[in-house]
């Protein structure tokens, strides 16, 4: 393969042979336009429910299903990380589902957290609703149904614990991975994030808040998808997102609700951070001032010869680059306290484990002398808090109208004031109105998901782009139906990091053409850079 | 070749049933629900379509309505198979209805005959 640039006079730059190269890349299939056979008048609906009862086969119980009802949220504010649900009632007459029923062939596996998927198939499509594990298992003998719930995949992720590592100059999925495998979540999808965070700390935190957390900052959003895989959406994803389908008043929307609600008002955002930076190796510990501390209570002071003492020491600031205490340099021992004796440095051993924000330490005297550690020290990198960030966005029009209402974000993975005030800004944009929310019934669409942006037709001569935020779904006798909660969407910042690739050989400047995708429309701009 | 008789069978047997009198009839049944748009368009969602079949006995012996009945007593599934009608032809799966038991004529505990209708529901759907 020849490479090259040619001139406008027809002068060729350069030519080079360039080696074939394999190239790998991962795509996914997202439901793109509603297909016709989902708004045809008259639809065939079917249920299909499998149920992994041995943990290894999947075994179809569709001849059992009566009914089902799914809901699915996505927090559009505080991106709090919600769980799908699905109640399922299946007809129990012959006892299959009764946990005390011995001689139903399932018997052995009437468990909780037994994997669970549904989905509906409409005109010979099939589309996957719900991917996760039974909660509970309630049989009414009296009605001779079983009602099963189930959580989605978050079950696995409900009161774990972050990892206690420090990163460094992460992005938010760079972040929300090893979370993932922290609990060996393997099937995920993540987009790059749009946020860099210079220090992450994850002290106590469960896993859960911990990645709601990294989404405010980025304002993206994480959820368990259909199918069962975990998936992040960076802010541009949200940002640029085009309307999926138009919900017509015709053929679609069985009920529209655009009531007036008091209670979702947001008018008065605070965001608070303290972002942390990495400060450079420094001391991070001291045993102080020897001669003037207790040489049997204080640690690291004296140590008995031939003996040792140990400690576990709790450093202020998480750290990185910890330094095992070098001779001399960061301690030394002498027969005297003030150091006025016997030089016994070389007689000292030194153990040393380092965790996030503390570290263990033996010190061992090999000398036939009791010692005094007339220093000793500790060096590392800490982590510090570099800056207090608080922003407040307030919305006077609607504070005068409903009072203030206000919401409190507090998130250290905020590492900007610009960031925060972007945040704050979204907060009150799609809040700050009593409008802020509108509810829709219709004919159910199984393509759609909560963050995809619809266009609602609200009369025949008015329609508006709304995000999904919630849906209820319903399948039973009565058919495959939805309710969705509809906010605002998200408004693209106004200024936003473009990113574009090029080959371009040489050392003198160019002008050179991008496509740069911003908001929810693709523009092309010129860029002039200095190529080097 | 003379029209074979309707059965009923199940794991514990088979009941084979007198051709049954004028008035039977096989029954389309649909499962679904209509839903009105705001545009006033109706919708249909359309969850099963299956048959209901239904034999109407002026009279039945005490000997056949015995047998019909310990089968529907069996209370499991039975294979409907009757050559009159073609979606009976192969057998097909189904759930037994058996109306109330009415005297039509004669006398004593075995000497007597009825009027009975057996509603047969298909179990699964066709669509």
């Amino acid at each position: 393969m020849v490479w090259g640039y040619t001139y406008s006079d027809g002068s060729i730059l350069q030519d080079i042979t360039m080696p074939t190269k394999t190239a790998t890349s991962k795509a996914s299939i997202i439901y793109g336009a509603t297909p016709s056979s989902l708004t045809q008048t008259i639809r065939e609906v079917a249920a299909k429910l499998e149920i992994k009862w041995d943990g290894n086969i999947w075994t179809e119980e569709t001849d059992y299903f009566l009914n089902a009802q799914g809901h699915e949220r996505v927090n559009s504010v505080t991106k709090e990380f919600v769980a799908s649900e699905v109640d399922f009632e299946l007809d129990n007459t012959t006892g299959r589902f009764s946990p005390e029923n011995t001689s139903s062939p399932i018997y052995a596996y009437l468990n909780t957290n037994i994997e669970v998927r549904v989905g509906v198939t409409i005109e010979g499509s099939y589309y996957r609703m719900f991917t996760g594990r039974i909660k509970s298992i309630s049989p009414d003998r009296g009605g001779g149904v079983v009602n099963i719930n189930c959580i989605d995949n978050t079950s696995l992720l409900i009161d774990k614990d972050c990892p206690r590592a420090l990163y460094e100059d992460k992005r938010t999925d760079e972040l929300i991975l090893p979370l993932l495998q922290e609990e060996g979540i393997a099937n995920y999808e993540l987009d790059q994030g749009d946020n860099v965070i210079a220090a992450a700390w994850f002290k106590d935190m469960k896993i859960l808040p911990a990645i709601s957390k990294l989404c405010v900052a980025e304002r993206g959003i994480a959820f368990f998808d259909r199918l069962g895989k975990f998936i992040f959406w960076n802010r541009t994803h949200l940002d640029k997102q085009a309307s999926k389908v138009t919900l017509t008043i015709d053929d679609v929307l069985t009920n529209l609700d655009l009531s007036v609600r008091d209670s979702d008002i947001k008018n008065s955002a605070v965001v608070k951070a303290k972002p942390r930076a990495s400060s450079g190796v420094q001391v991070v510990w001291t045993n102080g001032n020897v001669p003037a501390l207790n040489p049997y209570t204080d640690t690291l002071v004296w140590i008995p010869n031939h003996d040792q003492q140990v400690a576990y020491l709790e450093i202020e600031d998480p750290c990185t680059g910890w330094i095992t205490p070098v001779a001399d340099t960061d301690y030394t021992a002498n027969t005297l306290v003030d150091g006025s004796g016997t030089d016994r440095t070389s007689d000292i051993k030194i153990g040393f484990t380092a965790y996030a924000d503390a570290c263990y330490i033996t010190v061992e005297n090999h000398s036939n002398d009791d010692i005094y550690l007339t220093r000793f020290q500790i060096r590392a990198n800490p982590l510090k808090v570099w800056t207090w960030i608080k922003i407040v966005e307030k919305h006077e029009t609607s504070i005068s109208l409903y009072g203030e209402r206000e919401i409190e974000v507090e998130n250290d993975f905020i590492t900007t004031e610009s960031a925060a005030k972007e945040i704050a800004s979204a907060i009150i944009r799609r809040a700050w109105e009593a409008k802020n929310k509108v509810g829709t019934q219709l004919i159910g669409l199984p393509n759609l998901i909560c963050g995809d942006v619809v266009t609602v037709e609200i009369t025949d001569d008015d329609s508006k782009d709304y995000m999904i935020e919630d849906i209820n779904w319903e399948l039973s006798e009565r058919g495959f139906l939805e309710t969705f909660k509809l906010v605002n969407p998200p408004v693209p910042a106004t200024i936003q990091t473009i990113r574009a690739i090029g080959n371009i050989k040489g050392t003198i400047n160019r002008t050179v053409a991008a496509k740069a995708d911003i908001g929810r429309h693709y523009k092309t701009v010129t860029a002039k850079g200095e190529i080097s | 070749m003379a029209l074979a008789k309707p059965t009923l069978a199940s794991i514990a047997g088979t009941v084979t049933l007198p051709h049954p009198s004028r008035g039977t009839k096989v029954a389309p049944v649909w499962i679904q629900a209509k839903h009105t748009t705001l545009g006033g368009k109706t919708r249909q969602e359309v969850m099963a379509r299956k048959y209901q079949y239904v034999l109407v006995y002026e009279v039945m012996s005490v000997d056949t309505y015995d047998a019909l009945e310990d089968k529907v007593e069996e209370l499991v599934e039975l294979t409907f198979t009757y050559g009159k009608w073609p979606q009976s032809t192969a057998g097909v799966t189904v759930l037994v209805e058996l109306s109330d038991r009415k005297l039509v004529y004669g006398t004593g505990a075995t000497n007597y005959w009825s009027g009975v209708t057996l509603t047969l529901t298909e179990v699964s759907s066709r669509i």
